[in-house]
């Protein structure tokens, strides 16, 4: 259903909503101006033809049969299906015996995706963090930068606006310098390593069914990286180029 | 379009971000680059020399390297492997104070070479004459730097400072200019080097020199590929009694390679791998 559909739905709907309870206003309405007033009389005399009917308190809110009652729309939100991407920032930390040598660093990340299914949907990720190397000096105040990339599948549900997924892939990781392999976390020469990585998130969708934002952690490991391991949490923006 | 250009901005910034990534220098596995000063010994240690680790020149190289002189009209030969712009150096150092109770004074100097000379200025020193007068190393400290007891102490020779050594060296071995000239004065943003006539000492004079009319090519400016490392320490002003410095002081290299001249592995690599070059000790003509 497209936005313009669902709009004129809601449009129609409180149009036909505030129409129908009116229409016997009306009519009573012009009872009352028959006579020029809107005693209780006019009331009893507009309940004539039916002796059997409840009275009508004609001060009391009007209401339509429940049949010709607006259908109630529900608000629950739609979101586009298709190619997506995310873009994201946040922070990274490494965990276990590489935590002493890199501060906590901020990260940016960005991921590009497809809904195979509502539930399920393949990526590419690509995220950089940037921390502050706390290794024995020197160097000291020295920062470098943790490339890494993933093929990824997700899968999540969606309850109303809100989404949650779990995702896992496996890639690669670059370092930007070796000014870890002081402290023996690289081999010399070493900037490259196979990646794997797992982490799960939430996500709002907007009203716009293109745009949603959510909060997403992941935890990596860099095998090669004396199997360095790594969290990152991030906020997102998610755009959906998909029209389904 | 400007979701497209976002996207195209963000990985331009992942791909900049990898450019001229640097590589840090440290000692071969089981070696270290430190120096430990000992007050209680009186005994300075000995300099220590380190040359970096370049890779060999691939045949692709040389040729362009031949290119090159044919084209600058100046010896292949002269022309290094390893230019001023391949690589950018910088070296990190700390100094550690063992003892905590002393507060001490720590003094050292770089001295280096590129792969045709080495600057040593002791060569500069008439040695007949012991009140000659000695130039200035290529990099150091004029002042001693002060370090609490029990405190580390860090520092950088920068990149420019690294620059302007080498082309220091280059100005006092291949431009034959006095080192005091050379080492006294800010050369890093020359961009001609004419060639003197050789400095020649008499009586610990140096004599007036002219300029040949020929100059060293920026193109030929080497960068340097060793350095040697000397590293003293004297009590700080106001100790107490009986006090002796121990320090100990722990550099490495660090590296933006330009043109990836340097051996990915560092000084970890095989030896086979690497260039090696003796450099040339400078040294002035002496006349009695």
């Amino acid at each position: 259903m497209t936005i313009a559909r669902w709009g004129a739905t809601v449009v129609a709907g409180l149009a036909l909503g505030t129409a129908l309870p009116s229409a016997p206003a009306v009519a009573q309405g012009d009872d009352d101006s028959d006579d020029g007033s809107a005693s209780g009389a006019d009331g009893d005399a507009a309940g004539d033809g039916d002796a059997k009917a409840a009275p009508i308190d004609p001060n009391g809110p009007l209401t339509p049969p429940p049949d010709e009652l607006p259908p109630v729309i529900k608000m629950e939100r739609i979101a586009a299906k298709g190619f997506y991407s995310e873009a994201g920032f946040g922070a990274a930390s490494y965990l276990g015996s590489a935590r002493p040598y890199s501060a906590i660093g901020p990260s940016i990340a960005l991921r590009l995706g497809y809904d195979l299914f509502s539930w399920f949907s393949v990526g590419v990720q690509l995220a950089v963090s940037s921390h502050e190397a706390t290794v024995p000096p020197p160097p000291d105040k020295e920062w470098y930068q943790l490339y890494r990339g993933f093929a990824d599948g997700r899968l999540g549900g969606r309850v109303g606006r809100i989404a949650f997924f779990v995702e896992g892939g496996a890639g690669g990781a670059y370092i930007s310098s070796n000014v870890l392999q002081k402290v023996g976390v690289l081999d010399p020469g070493e900037r490259f390593t196979v990646a794997f990585t797992v982490g799960g998130g939430i996500e709002y969708q907007l009203e716009n069914r293109h745009y949603a934002f959510g909060l997403a952690g992941d935890w990596w490991l860099l095998p090669q990286f004396d199997a360095a391991q790594g969290v990152e949490g991030r906020f997102y923006l998610r755009y959906t180029y998909g029209g389904s | 379009m400007i979701r497209i250009a976002i996207g195209f901005a963000s990985i331009s910034v992942l791909a900049v971000g990898c450019a001229s990534d640097p590589q840090y220098i440290t000692p071969a596995t089981g070696q270290t680059f430190s120096m430990e000063y000992d007050g209680s010994a009186q005994e300075a240690p000995p300099p220590v020399m380190v040359q970096l680790p370049f890779r060999l020149e691939t045949e692709q190289e040389v040729m362009e390297r031949n290119e090159l002189a044919t084209e600058l009209m100046f010896a292949a030969d002269q022309i290094p492997f390893v230019r001023l712009e391949d690589v950018d150096l910088s070296i990190e150092w700390s100094i550690k104070n063992l003892n905590a109770d002393c507060d001490a004074k720590a003094v050292f100097d770089i001295n280096g070479g590129n792969q045709y000379f080495a600057y040593d200025p002791g060569q500069f020193a008439d040695p007949d004459d012991p009140e000659a007068m000695v130039p200035p190393p290529l990099l150091g400290y004029v002042a001693p730097t002060p370090v609490p007891g029990g405190a580390v102490v860090t520092g950088v020779f920068r990149e420019d400072q690294i620059r302007e050594a080498a082309i220091d060296i280059e100005l006092i071995t291949r431009a034959n200019v006095n080192p005091f000239k050379a080492l006294l004065e800010v050369n890093k943003n020359i961009t001609e080097m004419p060639i003197l006539t050789p400095i020649v000492i008499v009586d610990d004079e140096p004599q007036p020199q002219t300029e040949t009319g020929m100059f060293v090519p920026p193109e030929a400016w080497a960068q340097l590929i060793q350095f040697s490392i000397s590293f003293s320490a004297r009590n700080g002003d106001e100790v107490p009694e009986g006090c002796s410095p121990h320090l100990v002081m722990e550099w490495n290299f660090r590296a933006r390679d330009q043109r990836g001249v340097l051996h990915d592995e560092g000084l970890d690599a095989d030896p086979a791998e690497l260039s090696v070059w003796t450099p040339t000790v400078f040294a002035p003509m002496f006349m009695p």
